[in-house]
């Protein structure tokens, strides 16, 4: 009686589950339910080049797995329930150690640095005097600024130390964002940081030959800036790394990022709880890019004015940095720009509409749930652009989600834009081919910062693109 | 396909069973396995697949032709040669080309290209499996598989196949054509199986994140305190680990009506290296006493020679665990505490448990120290480190920042707990003390329920997964 009570239980669980989450599936594709989507994007493991033997039967075995694996993760009953409170709990389970582990860390930091303050003053006490003043110097702007800010470490999660650094203002507004440090081994960050230029360099000796330009952006976060260790002083900046990077790259690419060297300019410009850029930082990358492009091509269109703010009242933002660290304590509020755009085609991996979708938000007609991904719910998945240019260029991009919100924008001040997320970078194909027949003008890598230069992932798909 | 990922326990396992269970007949049955096991095999990878399949092919007629000579004739020798030969050649190629040519190049400062070949998943286990069948046909302990659908089922056995045990052919010969499934059978390997994912997912996997974190780091940061952490906490996380993948594949198997052996027995109670030894992947170590150890002459032989014997058998239980030069030198590590033990101390530690416990447990660990670094250098780092050459470390971050980058809190200290509790015999002796009692069994079962629930939720939230035996 015993063994049948537990067979039945143990069996009757994991057979519901065989067929409850294809269910669920079914039901959310066919818009009979609508799950809450944690942003879990999960694809093919493998992608075998055409010279494999059977390869195409391959790649299909590879996105039924994906396909199979994504159904018994992502459609789970209450998958983002469970994810977001078990990942709040063990914040909340591991909150006391973590706190007396950061005491003791600033601890042992200050003993370490008044006894490199006491070696460095015997050398010398004018620099200090420099320092003390560089320090205390305040912006000139009329800018609000930060007066004081604080972090505390919140978890380590895929290669990346979480911190929340809580900052106030010389007009009393308080503020607290989640920001990441890259927690690679020094010698791996450096290993695939030279990988990553060279696969970028690869692909430019060939774009040379065809006489096609090449530019870099990265898409920068706080790390990348010059003063991070000012409010994370237990880590390290990687503006150094960021620098060295680009001084690898072939001198025929041209290359920029994103400016975020402050804790305003971060807050100014990317999320607070997520790892994207929001509208504002969009538009001043999109400035970037195509005042860098345009030095050497000024046919191309001049920036567009930044278009019509509109905050979406009740569109609160968890992001993906708040949803894998399990940190709820701070949010955003989702925004966009209206540019008026004029008449295009767009094709992205759905149909899209932006005045539809602007509508449906001003409306209050969006997701509403906890694990709502506004930045991937309101900007589309973009693999094309036309817009009635003629300017003459045609541009490739080699992108990441960063794309999603600024494409259509970018694509703007072009005649035609192909954008290939790294997802999807296989597809390309042979490279001399692709910009023969779509007549590219211009290739456009941009990618998150962690992603195009450090790899963090170690899933950069250039080698993907076939240059022979 | 791992255990422990929601596709196996949500679509693959109940598919199985209900496809199993459906057919009536003991062969339909076994090609049901090995059907599912294949396509459990081609989930990781496709490819090695055509490995597998050649290998049972190959192996299957080369049994049949060394049963249909005389036992021990030269052509019966002659076959066996060169099954041996091929099977190796395969496992050598495979798994240790890269490394045979960074020791040349080592040693003659040559610069040949090193080959950069993928390790199929699994290789060393099924290759021994199938070695033990070929070797034990030629000495005639076992009858010669005729039917290649049953050796195939056999070798490529899904609960067994990629992390083991290694289970030979004769333990479940008569199994595979005469088994039965029952019900209590059935619930008791469920059990088991749930015991396993528990001990992997929520003990090793929760170990591991706090070695790799600290381990990633330089000595000199993590110091004498993260060096211990990080080792005590590897300690945990290999037994939980391994011993947690031999559990699911003992349960799968018993679900099935299959009986494989235990492969550990508590091994962390060992109060002597030799005895921790015979509790620790007890598949490997009996197949390398009964397939080199004995017939280089085992311990019958002059000391020199029982020298010599025990270096061979440590050096390839070292390779075994990997195409790596660590490997070999944890191997040799153990040899020479081995003979050591036998030689000199081993007759004075074993009068007094306590210390025969300690010194187990630091060769145990320092052992690991070896098997777990990624090169000769991070063994001195790591050992400098815990016997206090870098101090409280902080070189150039401070140690308790070490810590806490690597999910150092109180969720790893519970689980730490229980992982030492548990690797001693208390769950045991708890069980049959509940169920001396009437609700005994009521609480096991509820316990087995309320384990698995953790389990589904931390393998949805977590993608940090990977077996550590898979690379063998």
């Amino acid at each position: 009686m015993r063994n049948k009570v537990f067979i039945t239980l143990t069996c009757g669980f994991l057979l519901i589950m065989m067929f409850i989450a294809p269910t669920i599936r079914l039901l959310d594709r066919v818009g009979i339910i609508s799950t809450e989507k944690m942003g879990n994007i999960i694809e093919p493991q493998k992608v075998y080049s055409e010279d494999v033997p059977l390869a195409k039967m391959l790649n299909g075995v590879e996105e039924l797995k994906a396909a199979i694996e994504d159904t018994y993760i992502n459609y789970l009953p209450f998958y983002a329930h469970v994810v977001t409170s078990v990942k709040n709990a063990k914040y909340n389970l591991n909150e006391p150690i973590n706190r007396l582990l950061s005491e003791l860390g600033q601890k042992a930091m200050t003993v370490s640095a008044d006894v490199v303050d006491k070696l460095e003053a015997q050398e010398t006490t004018s620099a200090i005097e420099e320092t003390t003043a560089a320090e205390t110097e305040q912006p000139k702007e009329d800018k609000p600024y930060i007066v004081k800010h604080s972090y505390k470490f919140i978890t380590n999660s895929g290669g990346t130390n979480f911190y929340v650094i809580d900052a106030e203002y010389n007009d009393g507004r308080k503020v607290s964002l989640i920001t990441l440090a890259l927690s690679t081994p020094p010698n791996l960050i450096d290993r695939r940081m030279k990988r990553s230029a060279e696969l970028v360099n690869n692909i430019t000796a060939v774009c040379k030959e065809h006489g096609v330009k090449v530019y870099f952006y990265a898409c920068s976060r706080l790390q990348d800036g010059e003063n991070f260790e000012q409010y994370i002083p237990v880590e390290k900046s990687l503006k150094p790394k960021v620098d060295e990077f680009f001084s690898l790259l072939d001198p025929y690419i041209k290359y920029g990022r994103l400016k975020v060297d402050t804790l305003e300019e971060s807050i100014e410009k990317l999320f607070l709880t997520d790892h994207h850029w929001n509208a504002y930082g969009m538009y001043e990358a999109y400035c970037d890019i195509i005042n860098m492009m345009r030095e050497d091509t000024p046919s191309i269109l001049e920036p567009r004015p930044l278009g019509t703010l509109y905050v979406v009242e009740g569109a609160d933002f968890y992001g993906t940095n708040a949803r894998i660290s399990g940190y709820y304590e701070c949010k955003d509020t989702f925004f966009f720009y209206d540019y008026n755009l004029p008449k295009h085609v767009l094709r992205a991996s759905y149909p899209y509409d932006f005045e539809q979708r602007k509508r449906l938000y001003l409306e209050g007609r969006f997701d509403r749930k906890l694990s709502a991904d506004h930045y991937v719910n309101f900007y589309p998945y973009t693999e094309y652009l036309k817009y009635d240019n003629t300017t003459g260029r045609n541009v490739l991009v080699l992108a990441d989600s960063y794309s999603r919100g600024i494409s259509e924008l970018l694509g703007s001040n072009f005649d035609e834009t192909y954008i290939y997320d790294y997802r999807r970078i296989h597809e390309i194909g042979n490279l001399r081919q692709y910009i023969a027949k779509h007549n590219i003008t211009d290739v456009l890598f941009m990618q998150y910062s962690l992603r195009g230069i450090f790899d963090n992932q170690n899933d950069n798909t250039l080698h993907l693109i076939d240059l022979n | 396909m791992l255990f422990s990922s929601l596709p196996f326990l949500f679509l693959f396992l109940p598919l199985f069973f209900v496809v199993y269970f459906a057919c009536k007949k003991r062969y339909a049955r076994n090609i049901v396995l090995l059907v599912f096991s294949l396509i459990f095999y081609a989930w990781g990878e496709p490819l090695y697949i055509f490995l597998m399949i050649f290998s049972i092919a190959f192996n299957y007629v080369f049994a049949l032709l060394i049963a249909r000579e005389e036992r021990g004739s030269a052509k019966a020798k002659a076959y066996m040669a060169v099954d041996v030969v091929v099977n190796l050649l395969l496992i050598g190629v495979f798994k240790y080309a890269g490394f045979f040519v960074e020791c040349v190049n080592a040693v003659t400062r040559l610069n040949i290209p090193v080959p950069q070949i993928a390790l199929p998943i699994g290789i060393s286990f099924y290759t021994f499996q199938i070695l033990s069948y070929v070797v034990d046909v030629y000495r005639g302990d076992v009858e010669v598989q005729k039917d290649i659908f049953m050796l195939g089922a056999y070798l490529s056995g899904f609960p067994q196949l990629i992390a083991g045990p290694i289970v030979r052919y004769q333990t479940i010969a008569e199994e595979l054509v005469d088994r039965q499934e029952t019900l209590d059978e059935f619930a008791d390997g469920m059990r088991r199986f749930i015991c396993g994912l528990a001990k992997k997912v929520l003990i090793a996997n929760t170990m591991a994140q706090v070695v790799d974190g600290i381990l990633s780091y330089s000595a000199a940061d993590y110091g004498i305190v993260g060096a211990w952490v990080a080792m005590l906490a590897y300690t945990m996380q290999i037994y939980y680990d391994f011993s947690g993948y031999s559990d699911m594949a003992i349960g799968l198997g018993r679900m099935m009506g299959f009986h494989y052996l235990e492969n550990f027995d508590y091994p962390y109670i060992a109060k002597t290296v030799n005895e921790f030894w015979r509790r620790w992947h007890i598949s490997l170590s009996t197949f390398f006493r009964d397939y080199l150890y004995i017939p280089l002459g085992g311990n019958r032989v002059s000391t020199p020679r029982w020298v010599l014997n025990m270096f061979i058998v440590w050096a390839c239980t070292g390779l075994w665990h990997g195409a790596s030069m660590n490997f070999v030198i944890w191997g040799i590590y153990y040899c020479v505490i081995l003979v050591l033990e036998r030689l000199v101390w081993g007759k004075y530690i074993s009068k007094v448990p306590a210390v025969g416990h300690i010194y187990t447990k630091l060769c145990v660990i320092f052992g690991w120290v070896i098997f777990r670094a990624e090169s000769l250098s991070m063994i001195g780092e790591i050992m400098r480190a815990m016997v206090g050459g870098y101090g409280l470390g902080g070189a150039e971050i401070p140690a308790s920042i070490v810590l806490q980058r690597s999910g150092f809190g109180m969720q790893f200290i519970i689980m730490f707990v229980v992982a030492v509790v548990l690797s001693a015999p208390v769950s045991k002796l708890l069980k049959k003390k509940l169920e001396g009692i009437g609700v005994g069994g009521i609480l096991t079962d509820a316990a087995a329920i309320a384990a698995l629930i953790p389990c589904v939720i931390e393998l949805a939230i977590g993608s940090y997964n990977p077996f550590i035996y898979f690379r063998f």
